[in-house]
Order: structure tokens, then C-alpha cells, then sequence
């Protein structure tokens, strides 16, 4: 009695379980599916609801070979991937370098500055736009690839990340090489970097995503399309009084999958480091 | 250790040559001041992603003014709100020229974003030169604050086939692509409008269940632009309904009568009880157009910017009728469209090349034909109105379906509320409709954003 119950509840489970991931998923798979058919073609099946809204036919690749010719599009693609490796890279090491600072050293005014980093990260980033924009405007950096840069490498959360990480690691081990006659520097490189891997690959994720899903920044300061960033090239597909559905399904569906294709090993690769590493230990 | 040294002398020597620098940059600096003097910087709407339609404008004034140079930031509709009032709010907004969608230059002039243009252009060359009902939506406390570019129009768009299958009669004067547009004509066109009681009764007839699956196939009317204020402002409008006071200081005792809640419930019946009205419509980006001219309802009450797709599309025959009206009511039509006006921030040695750039694009007859031949939207400059009702060269389907429009302008066009305060009409005028078409009791919808954009006035005022 109590087996058959058991077994009914886990049916009862599995299938709420694929109801509730069919509502999340749905609307992703149709925006894939309908990347594929022609423009005219693209709202099949809506009104009413048939089952034609998940079909790839009649199919095309027009959509996305559009995508591709579309050169705002193009350089954007290239600038966003250039922008955000450059801001991953300088980023990493210097927010990681201000949460070996805070976890390792006592220094004046350590709590007040602690109070600004979690209160950066607190704060919506659109608020601190208009200052910002004042400021990169004074420096004469407006429309150029460093203003999209700057603003984004110190970042609250990564460093708070780098300071919960470094705080757990124990200070006999800095204090160890400090005797030997180590400096900062190279406690930092040596002796932490190779524990942080973990923290690192989930600094580098969260600041590459920032600047891929950066809208309004990039929106105030990159005029040219040589500093277009790709969120910004998908807007120009919605017009006001219409919208190039095809071209805009197909550049969603790769601006969702290529961060994808990135971050999927990676993450794969962070999960197994946290578990094999040797803070766990 | 003379590592540190050496970097020492090194910042020491960078931050006094940047302290000096501009001694030296003065020569330069008085270089680039007289050439930005000549330069105009214009924030422009992206009219279309395809061409380049200001940088056509821009290109025309440097051809005949060889020593200005003028430099183009352009944005689409999804970006082009949000980049402004960033830019606008900042101490240097870069731009001399910006391209305004007409209800939103209240608030910019209010918190004093742009220059009074009849300072520099006389108020008379404005009469002279713009048709009466688009400069009036332009000046804000007795100030021009901007320019008229261009108008909007509105049509009843009719499938005949349908119309045709479900024993509907047209309207008695409709136009197809073989008219002959002229003024009389256009005249005629415009006094035989449907009411929307005869819109509603020919809608039921033309909504169809093809499969009897007990589900709608095809709808009989869809009015474009679900919910939004500049769409559906002629509901009011007909019944002699005004949005705001004429300060513009408050939606109590105009949004709050009658005629506005006659309007929403009959927006609300559409879509509840007469079952005529697309329900899907509301999701953001629903394409009107092209779902017309796919089949997927009957008639569309929508702008004459679709009058060319839609003509030209072989696969649909479609009358254009006039816009409907009520029974006990006047005949209005929505209007307004992208204005261009100048920051505040132009320093006034630069005002008399942004107002001459303003003016010829606007006012001269040089300027407002090109880019009425540029864009071609309807027009706000009277000699391009009336050149497009007589003259030859606009005889032609579709472009000839504007003298329908030059009627409007005339005749019917109610221009959106002029005030500061637009955003927040805007945002609860079209909550009120959207709610009632999806259910909510249509005065209930109608005072709750009554009461929530009195609530956002009295914040900010």
C-alpha cells in the first residue's frame, strides 16, 4: 500500500516537475524554433495556440544569415567579446588584489571602505549613471572602448566574493611566508591565486555577463558603431512601428547560447574545483 | 627599491606636465572652439535602421553651407527614451539638435532641457509656415519649444474580400488603389466615416469561428497600438472628452467624465462583450500590420504609415475608409508626431546656426519638401500640405492616400495632451485601457489610474 503510494506521489512529482520546467522553457524554445522560419512565417500557431508554434518548418537560415550581414550587429559581436575579456582580465586582478587587501591586512579607514564596496553592489546600477557619465565625459573618454571598460572593473560583489574566499584561508600560511621573507605580492600570486581558481572562474562569469547584458551604459557613452555593444544592436531591430521579428529572434537566440556554449564547461570546471579544494580539504 | 624611486620621479613628472598642459593647449583650444561654433551635433530618432534619413538632411544643409559640419548620434525606439534622459540630465549633454516624439516636450521644457526657438525664429514665420494644430502642440507656455518635422494620420482599414463574404456594406466613399484622390474628394471620403456602433455591428458580422472548434479564428476589428493613449485618445475625443485641465496640472475633472467612461467601457466591450477585438493583442510587439494582412482579423483602425505595405500586398484587397466616430459625437483622429528642437545647453553664439539648421528643415519650402520626400510621413509644414493635395508629382497611389490625410489635419486632428506631466498620463491612461480590455471593470481601471497619476502629479509638482 504504502509502495503504491510512494510510487504515485513521485508520478505526481515528475509530472509537476515537467509542467513547471515546460512554463520556464517554452517561450526559450519558441523564440529558437521561430529564429528558423521566415519572417512571415514567425507567429504561426499563436492565435490560436496550435502545436505549428513549435515547428521548424517552413525553414530557413535567412534570419540568421541576416544577423551576420548585419554589420551593426557583426562589430558589436566582436567589440562585446573584446570588451568584456579585457574587463574579465584587468577586473579579476584588481578587485582580487582589493580582497586580499581587506581579508589579510588591517589598514585606516578598512571598515569605512568595506561599508562602500557592499554598498556599490547594493545600489542599482542605473542610479550611478548620470554621475558616471559626467565623470567619463570630463575625462574626454566618451564613445571610446575604455569608458565601456573603466566603470565596469572595480566590482562590489567580486570583490566581496575575493574577501569571504581569502578570509577563510588561514592566516598562518601568509604569516609563514611573511618570515621567509615573502612580500604581499607574492603571497598573493603564490600562494593564494592557485587556491582561488574557483572564485575566480565565478568572478570572471559574473563580470563577463555584466558587460554582455549591459544595456544603459553602453547606450549613454558608445556613439560610434566601432564602440556598438551587442545589447544595443539588438534594439535596433525594434522599430516604432514595427519589429524585424526574424532578425531579432535569431540574434536573442545567439546572444542566450553563445555565453552558454562559454559558461557551461566553466561551470562545470567551478563546481568540481570547489569540491576538490584544498579549503574543503 | 630604485624601482619605487624611479616611479616616484616618474608620477611626479606625469602630474606637473598635466598640470601645465594647458598652458601650452590655449592655440588649440581657441581652434577647436571656433570650429565647434560651426559644428552641429544633432541626437536623432533612427527613422529606420535601413537608411539614413537625417544624415540625407544633413547632407543637403553642408552642401549649400560648406563651412558647417554636422555630426549624427541615431537610436532606435527601444533605446532612444532611456539614452535621452540620461543625456539630457547630464551636465553636458553633447548634442545641440535633438528629434522629440511630440507628447514628451512638455517635460523636457519644464525642467528646462530646451531653447525657446521664437527667441531666434519670429513667432509669425512659425504661423506662416506650420499648420495650425501642429504648432500649437508645440508651444508650452507661450513658448516654441520645437519644431514640427512631420504628422500622423489615421485610417479604417478594411479587408473587402471579408467584408465582401460576411455581407458587409462599405462605407460610401472608400479609397483602393485605383482612386483618384483629390480634395473634394477627400472631403467626401471624410463625412461618409462609419460610426463605431455601424464599425462594431459590421466587426460581429466578419468575426468568424472557421472550424466551429468554438474558438475565434478571425476577429472582425483590431485597433492598433493596443491600449496606448495616442491610439485610443479619439474614443474620448469623439464624445467631446479632454484628457487634462488646460494648465496641464491635473487629470480631475476632464479624465474623471463622462465621455471617458463611455469611451472605456466601449474599448472594454470590444474585447468582453461584443468578442470582436483581438485578446493576444497585447503582447508587447504584437505586429498589427502584418497580422492584417495574414487574416487574422477583418478591419484595423491604424496609421498611415502601414498605408503602403498593406496596399501593396498582393495578397489582400483592402479599402481604406475614414476613422470611425460615435453616433452623438464628433468626428476627431489622433496627430503629432517627431518634433526637433535645441538643448538648452547650446551657448547662444552657436543659436543663430541651430535655429537657421531648424528653420530650413521645418519652415523653408526647400527643407520641408526634402524631407517629406526623405521620410514620407504627412507633413506640418502648410507648403508641403498643400502641395501634396494639388501638385502632380503626389498624384500616385499609395503616396496620393496622404490628401486623406492633409483632410485630417484640417479637419479632425486632436493633438495629445500638452503637459509635463505626459509620462505619468501616458503610463495610467494605457493601464486603464489594457486592464479593462482584460477584464478589470472598466470604471474601476479607469479611477484607479485616475487616482494613481494624480498621486505621481502631486509627488513631483
Amino acid at each position: 500500500m504504502n509502495r503504491k503510494h510512494n510510487k504515485r506521489n513521485i508520478v505526481i512529482y515528475h509530472l509537476l516537475s515537467i509542467l513547471f520546467s515546460l512554463i520556464f522553457v517554452l517561450p526559450i524554445l519558441w523564440a529558437l524554433i521561430a529564429s528558423f522560419r521566415p519572417e512571415i512565417n514567425i507567429f504561426q500557431g499563436i492565435s490560436p495556440l496550435s502545436f505549428k508554434v513549435l515547428s521548424f518548418f517552413p525553414f530557413t537560415l535567412d534570419n540568421y544569415i541576416g544577423v551576420f550581414k548585419n554589420e551593426v550587429f557583426s562589430k558589436a559581436l566582436l567589440n562585446t567579446f573584446f570588451v568584456a575579456t579585457t574587463t574579465v582580465i584587468i577586473g579579476v586582478i584588481i578587485n582580487a588584489f582589493a580582497g586580499f587587501s581587506f581579508a589579510t591586512m588591517d589598514f585606516y579607514g578598512k571598515k569605512v571602505l568595506f561599508s562602500i564596496v557592499v554598498a556599490s553592489f547594493l545600489v542599482p546600477g542605473d542610479l550611478l549613471v548620470i554621475p558616471t557619465y559626467n565623470l567619463i565625459d570630463s575625462m574626454g573618454l566618451i564613445d571610446t572602448k575604455i569608458a565601456l571598460i573603466l566603470p565596469l572593473l572595480g566590482n562590489g560583489m567580486v570583490i566581496f566574493m575575493f574577501i569571504q574566499f581569502f578570509s577563510q584561508i588561514p592566516k598562518a600560511l601568509s604569516e609563514a611566508a611573511v618570515i621567509d621573507g615573502a612580500s604581499y605580492r607574492q603571497i598573493l600570486i603564490i600562494i593564494y591565486a592557485p587556491l582561488t581558481i574557483p572564485t575566480i572562474i565565478g568572478a570572471s562569469l559574473i563580470m563577463f555577463l555584466a558587460q554582455w547584458e549591459a544595456f544603459l551604459w553602453p547606450l549613454v557613452v558608445s556613439r560610434s558603431i566601432n564602440n556598438g555593444m551587442i545589447q544595443l544592436a539588438l534594439s535596433t531591430f525594434t522599430q516604432q512601428y514595427g519589429t524585424l521579428w526574424g532578425l531579432k529572434l535569431a540574434a536573442s537566440s545567439l546572444l542566450c547560447f553563445i555565453p552558454l556554449i562559454i559558461l557551461m564547461p566553466l561551470q562545470k570546471y567551478y563546481i568540481s574545483s570547489i569540491a576538490s579544494s584544498a579549503i574543503k580539504g | 627599491m630604485k624601482n619605487f624611486k624611479f616611479l616616484k620621479v616618474l608620477t611626479a613628472l606625469f602630474l606637473i606636465a598635466v598640470t601645465i598642459s594647458p598652458l601650452f593647449a590655449n592655440g588649440q583650444k581657441e581652434t577647436e572652439n571656433k570650429e565647434s561654433l560651426r559644428t552641429i551635433k544633432i541626437f536623432a530618432y533612427q527613422f529606420r535602421n535601413d537608411d539614413n534619413r537625417t544624415q540625407h538632411m544633413a547632407d543637403a544643409y553642408m552642401k549649400s553651407h560648406p563651412d558647417v559640419k554636422i555630426e549624427i548620434e541615431e537610436y532606435p525606439w527601444d533605446s532612444y527614451f532611456q539614452n535621452l534622459e540620461v543625456r539630457f540630465n547630464a551636465e553636458n549633454p553633447d548634442f545641440d539638435v535633438v528629434i522629440m516624439d511630440i507628447p514628451m516636450i512638455a517635460n523636457y521644457a519644464e525642467r528646462g532641457f530646451l531653447k525657446d526657438l521664437s527667441k531666434y525664429i519670429p513667432q509669425d514665420t512659425f504661423e506662416d509656415k506650420i499648420a495650425q494644430k501642429s504648432l500649437a502642440d508645440v508651444i508650452y507656455k507661450n513658448q516654441i519649444v520645437a519644431a514640427p518635422m512631420q504628422n500622423s494620420d489615421q485610417y479604417l482599414f478594411i479587408n473587402t474580400d471579408m467584408a465582401k463574404e460576411a455581407g458587409v456594406t462599405l462605407p460610401s466613399v472608400v479609397v483602393d488603389n485605383n482612386t483618384n484622390i483629390t480634395s473634394d474628394f477627400a472631403k467626401k471620403w471624410g463625412d461618409s466615416a462609419w460610426t463605431w456602433e455601424k464599425t462594431v455591428a459590421a466587426a460581429k458580422k466578419m468575426t468568424k469561428d472557421l472550424d466551429n472548434d468554438g474558438i475565434t479564428d478571425v476577429y472582425g476589428l483590431h485597433i492598433e497600438q493596443a491600449g496606448r493613449l495616442y491610439q485610443l485618445q479619439p474614443l474620448g475625443g469623439s464624445l467631446g472628452g479632454s484628457i487634462v485641465a488646460p494648465d496641464g496640472m491635473t487629470v480631475k475633472g476632464y479624465l474623471d467624465q463622462e465621455p471617458w467612461y463611455k469611451a472605456i467601457q466601449f474599448y472594454s466591450d470590444l474585447f468582453n462583450k461584443d468578442k470582436v477585438e483581438v485578446p493576444g493583442s497585447f503582447i508587447p510587439g504584437y505586429d498589427a500590420p502584418k497580422e492584417f494582412v495574414n487574416g487574422s482579423f477583418a478591419m484595423m483602425v491604424g496609421g498611415g504609415w502601414n498605408i503602403k505595405m498593406i496596399m501593396e500586398n498582393p495578397n489582400i484587397n483592402v479599402a481604406i475608409a475614414a476613422h470611425p466616430y460615435f453616433k452623438d459625437g464628433i468626428s476627431t483622429t489622433p496627430t503629432g508626431s517627431w518634433v526637433i528642437g535645441a538643448s538648452a545647453s547650446v551657448p547662444d553664439e552657436k543659436m543663430d546656426l541651430v535655429s537657421d539648421f531648424i528653420s530650413w528643415w521645418t519652415l523653408t519650402d526647400e527643407g520641408s519638401e526634402l524631407w517629406y520626400d526623405t521620410n514620407g510621413e504627412l507633413p506640418a509644414s502648410k507648403y508641403m500640405l498643400n502641395k501634396l493635395s494639388t501638385n502632380e508629382k503626389y498624384s500616385q497611389f499609395p503616396r496620393s492616400a496622404q490628401r486623406l490625410g492633409v483632410y485630417q489635419v484640417m479637419n479632425t486632428a486632436q493633438g495629445r495632451p500638452v503637459t509635463p506631466f505626459y509620462p505619468f498620463i501616458n503610463e495610467g491612461f494605457d493601464k486603464a485601457f489594457t486592464n479593462a480590455a482584460q477584464g478589470v471593470d472598466p470604471t474601476k481601471a479607469l479611477n484607479d489610474a485616475i487616482n494613481e497619476i494624480e498621486k505621481n502629479i502631486q509627488r513631483v509638482k
